[in-house]
Formats: structure tokens, sequence, C-alpha cells
């Protein structure tokens, strides 16, 4: 008894310092951020919301937040419907392609970003497609479609066929049963997925680094900027905001469906979406 | 004469599998009936195309006298309980109730009215607000029932809708619909492969076989005056013993073992039969009151059961048989290891052929007493 209790006792202080050793970073870049020295010196010398301020008054920064935005919620909306396309298209296929379907989603998970992004590259500039936010756009939308269409699948796979065919029954239309029974078994992983390519959108460096051209700045790229040429908290300020909203959505993202986002995790390292499926 | 739902000739193949082969059945309106066979033997087929989620290769379906061929589902006015309910898990009980209602673009109060009544058929008051997933089975089903019936179907189709509960809940559900289809006079079709629900619950069986349906009838019907080996050995417990015929008279058939029973089906001296006994129609005879089919054998197990006691014996001729007889207050009645004999009534055998060495021949009188 007494060695098992000293057991949990060291397990619960490793978990613990896993956690720390997870955050303090994001910890130390919120600390400075409302640090009132210009610089990231210790000790602090006092607290301010200075910094954000400044943040807001920037126009490039806010420019930079702009094209974000410009990116993301596109990504987020073509990801979703994509997701959804093949969500569906896959129940209905055969085994093969489902396989296969099952093993290419999640290869933009699996190779490094960089890679990507130089193929990506290349590719488009085969093509003799200019380097723009349309570029960055469907950098972001294969980033983000493994983890969507993983999100819809598992949903779908809870999917009862029977209640198809219990609207019916009962007098409903085709677009009642979408409307009234399809569309609202779906909306929390279509949600999720929107939002998830959202922040997968937002968050992206590399992808945005390599096909962007000169005159479209991410805010990421645009923060990664000024550390290289003005370092202040301000960046702090901003990055702390930008790791908010992140950790705002994913919390969103696991109430929505806790379980789906599971299974798609697990689906993610396991590198298949048909196998994933939970019963409700 | 027509049935409010029938089928006539129906084809139903799946790729090379025949599903349902020539199928006609008619429901009269009121009715309860069921569809029993093992899976695969096409009762759900059936209940599919009643409500409009197959069509037959060939064939006629019919409601209410009109043909349905090429009828949506959502335009047959027929309701349906699922095996696994397939209750819509996003909304609450009063919604799911209230779904074919609005379907039906009824509004307002008269919704919630209906909604109400059926809530107080099936006693769901106290859930109405619940989600789905918060129900026992046994609720989640009288909600199944209660979003069916709200509509007011011309016919309810139940897909073996108690397979999922356990014993109790099964009887106390059972109950419930029998209760259910006196109260609504409503045309009830079940599906199941229980065949003892089957007989308790239903006006008329339909036993199906391989797409076929074999015999179609009251359940007494098919208890005492079965059609074929079949139904004989599907419905209720019988004892089958296999044999040969040696003549045939006035539909009596005499066996090669000595054994008289009448024939159920044309069957010619010299061919395998089945002589089949239902367990409560053996008795057993003291040796010097033996006259016909004596059955020797051994007492392998007494089962006492109250008003009835059950043996299995070990019979001299091979194979085992059981009998359920009365349980007499005085006597211990015939113990393990004892060695007893058994017969029965010749009207109580039923003969049939055995598959595979079915012969057809004339069943007449003359034409039997012209082989003997």
């Amino acid at each position: 008894m007494g060695a098992t209790r000293i057991g949990s006792i060291a397990g619960q202080a490793y978990l613990w310092l896993v956690i720390a050793f997870l955050f303090a970073p994001a910890l130390v870049l919120v600390a400075f951020s409302f640090n009132t020295s210009p610089f990231f010196n210790l000790p602090f010398t006092g607290v301010t919301t200075h910094w954000f301020g400044v943040v807001f008054h920037n126009p490039a920064m806010i420019s930079a937040l702009e094209n974000s935005l410009k990116v993301a919620v596109p990504t987020a909306l073509i990801a979703t419907a994509i997701g959804l396309m093949t969500a569906l298209g896959l129940r209905g296929a055969s085994r093969w392609l489902r396989r296969g379907v099952d093993a290419a989603v999640p290869l933009p998970l699996l190779v490094p970003g960089m890679i990507w992004s130089i193929a990506l590259l290349i590719l488009f500039t085969r093509l003799n497609i200019r380097s723009s936010v349309w570029t960055v756009l469907a950098g972001h939308v294969l980033l983000a479609l493994p983890f969507v269409v993983l999100l819809i699948t598992t949903r779908l796979g809870n999917f009862q066929r029977d209640w198809e065919e219990a609207a019916a029954s009962l007098g409903a239309s085709r677009l009642m049963f979408v409307r009234r029974v399809f569309v609202p078994h779906m909306a929390p992983a279509l949600a999720a997925g929107a939002l998830m390519a959202f922040t997968i959108s937002f968050n992206d460096f590399i992808v945005a680094f390599f096909l962007t051209g000169g005159g479209f700045t991410t805010l990421p790229i645009y923060i990664y900027s000024l550390v290289r040429w003005q370092s202040d908290p301000s960046i702090s300020a901003a990055s702390s905001l930008i790791f908010v909203f992140a950790l705002a959505s994913f919390l969103v993202v696991a109430k929505l469906q806790g379980r789906e986002v599971k299974a798609a995790g697990r689906a993610a390292f396991a590198g298949g979406t048909s196998n994933t499926k939970e019963q409700e | 004469m027509t049935g409010i739902v029938e089928l006539h000739n129906v084809e139903k193949s799946f790729g090379d599998f025949r599903a349902l082969r020539g199928v006609t059945l008619e429901i009269e309106e009121g009715e309860f009936v069921s569809l029993l066979g093992p899976s695969g033997c096409g009762k759900t087929t059936s209940l599919r195309l009643i409500a409009g989620f197959e069509s037959p290769s060939s064939g006629d379906v019919r409601i209410d006298g009109r043909s349905v061929i090429g009828l949506r589902a959502d335009k047959r006015g027929v309701g349906i309980v699922f095996q696994n309910y397939a209750l819509f898990a996003h909304m609450n009980v009063f919604e799911n109730i209230a779904f074919g209602l609005r379907a039906r673009r009824e509004r307002g109060a008269g919704v919630a009215a209906r909604v109400r009544e059926m809530l107080e058929l099936m006693e769901l008051q106290e859930v109405e607000r619940r989600r789905v997933h918060e129900l026992s089975g046994g609720q989640q089903q009288r909600v199944a029932l209660a979003r069916a019936l709200a509509i007011r179907p011309r016919v309810l189709l139940l897909d073996e809708p108690l397979g999922a509960l356990d014993k109790k809940l099964r009887e106390q559900m059972q109950s419930v619909l029998m209760d259910l289809h006196r109260q609504l006079g409503m045309t009830m079709v079940y599906v199941t492969h229980d065949q003892e629900e089957a007989l308790s619950m239903s006006q008329r069986v339909a036993v199906m076989r391989q797409g076929e349906l074999v015999q179609y009838d009251t359940p007494s019907a098919l208890y005492y005056d079965p059609g074929s080996l079949y139904v004989c050995e599907f419905v209720g417990r019988t004892n089958v013993l296999y044999d040969r015929v040696a003549s045939v008279e006035h539909g009596i058939v005499r066996t090669d073992t000595g054994l008289l029973a009448a024939a159920r089906e044309p069957v010619a001296a010299g061919s395998a039969c089945a002589v089949c006994i239902r367990p409560e129609r053996l008795e057993l005879v003291a040796e010097d009151k033996l006259r016909q089919n004596a059955l020797r054998g051994v007492v392998l197990e007494r089962i006492f059961l109250g008003q009835t006691t059950n043996y299995v014996i070990e019979l001299e001729r091979g194979g085992r048989l059981e009998a359920s007889l009365f349980s007499d207050a005085d006597r211990e009645g015939a113990s393990p290891g004892q060695s007893v004999a058994l017969s029965f009534a010749p009207e109580y055998g039923h003969v049939f052929a055995r598959q595979g060495s079915v012969e057809v021949v004339d069943h007449s009188p003359a034409a039997a007493a012209a082989v003997i």
C-alpha cells in the first residue's frame, strides 16, 4: 500500500514536471509581454499592458493579421468542404480505394513541413504559378486536410444508416433529412474541422514562408521578421495573443467532440481513418 | 377480399443472391402478422419492400389495393420500428416523436398535443426532454414505437424490435405491443426469428425459408397441422424419427419399423420418410397394454416442471425422444435408468417425405390400396 502510494505521488510529480516543461516557454513568453522593460531581461521591472497597445497600433502588424485571416478563413472553408466530400465519397468506395486514401491522407502529417513546402514551391514554379496568397492557400489546405478528413470521417462513421430510412419512413423528404438529421449530426465535426483548419493555417510559418511572394506577409512571418530586426516585448505580446487564441480554439474543438479528436489523433498516428470508427 | 398489404409473386435478387422467390402474402386490415424464419430467409427483405426501402425485381406490392411500386418510402404512410431503434441521437424524446409530424408540415399546438398523446400511450411523460442516450433500452424501444405511431401509419412494421432486450424486458414489451394492437386495431407486421414470440403474439404467421413462403397460417394451425417437415421442426418442439414407408392406406402410413402415422404430404411406399411426434403426444404405456406405435427405451433424464414432467429417452431403435407428460402427484413416474415403453395415437404422428427423396405419387385411397 505504502509503496503504491509513493509510486503514485512520484507519478503525479513526473506528470506535472512534463506539463511544466511543455508550457514553461509559453508562460515565459506571456510573462515577458507584461514586463515594463523594453528588453528580454530579468528581473521584471513592473507590470504593464503597454506592449499590447503597441501591437494594435502597428499598421504592419494589423495588415499581417489581415493577411493571415485572408488565408485562414478560406482554408477553413475549403478544407472542410473537401473533407466532407472525401468522407462521403469514401462511404461507398471499394476497400482498395478506401485503403489508398487512408494511407495518403495522413501523409502531410508525416512528411516534414519544409519538404512539403519545397515540393510545392518546385511544383508551382514548374507550372509557372507565381507565389501569392493563392499558393499559400493551397499549401494550407493541404496541411489542414488530414485533420479535417480524420475528424469528419470519424463522425460520419457514427452516422447510423438507419437514420436515413427512419426519416423517410416518417415522411421526411430528402431535403428535410439533410437539414434536420444529417447536418445536425455532422455539425460538431464540421465546426471542429473548420476551426482546426483555421488554426493550422493561422499558426503556420514554414509553408507561408516558402510560398508567399514578397508582397504577402502573414502574421507569423511578420513576427519572425520583427525578431530579426527589432526585438521588443510587443513580439511576445503578439505571440501571447496567438498562443491564447490557439489554446482557446483547441479547447473549443475538444469540447465540440472530445471523442472524435482523440480518435482522429490516434488515427493520425496509426495512419488510417476507417479503422477508427467509434460507436456512439 | 383484398388485404391492406399484399405481396404478389414477389421476386427480389441482390446480384446472384435470390432473397425472395415468388412470395405471395396477404395481410388483412387490423391483423397482427409475423414473418418468421432464420436469418437470410427473406423476412426482413419482405418488410423493406413493404416500407419502400427496396423495390422488387418482379411482382407487385400493394397497400390498400394500390400498387406502390415506384412510390418512395416517404410517401407510403407506413411506420417502421427498427431493430436498433434508429432514434435520432441529437434530438430529445419529444423532438424524435414530433419528427414525422413536422415532416407532414404540422406545426405548433397540434404537434405538441399529438406528441403528448403518444408519450402518454407509451408511458414516457417523465423522459420527454431527455436525450436518447440517457434512456434505457426499454425506453428507447417505446420512443421508437411512439415515433412510428405518431404519424398514424396505415401499417406498422416491426423489424426484430425486441432483439436487443433482455428476456424480462422482451416479455414486457411483447405485452405492450399486444396491448397496443388491441387498443389501436392497427395492422402490424412483425419480423422475428423467435418462433415462440411469433406464436404467442400473432394472429397469423408466415414461415419463410430461403426466400420462399413455406406456410402462412394461424399459430395453432402451424403447430397442429404443419405442412412440411421444416415447419414441423421449426415451430414448437418435436421428435423426428427417420424411417421408410412400407405402405399407405387412407392417408395412414405404416413404416418399415411398424409405426402408424398420418401422411402430411404425398409419400410413396419404399421412400424415406420422417415421422414427427410432439412431446406432449407421447404416453407411457404398460407393456401389456401396448398395442401400436411401440417405442421402447431407457429414461436418460427426468425434469420435473410442475404441471408437466419432461423425459429424455434413449430409444432401442436408436436416437432420443423427448416426452412431456402430465405430472402425477401419486406416482413418481419413470426414473432415470428405467426401461419404458411409449406410444402415440396414429393421428398425432405426422409423416413427411425426407428431403432429397421426394416422389410425387397419387395420394388417393384407391391408389394407396393398389400399392398395398
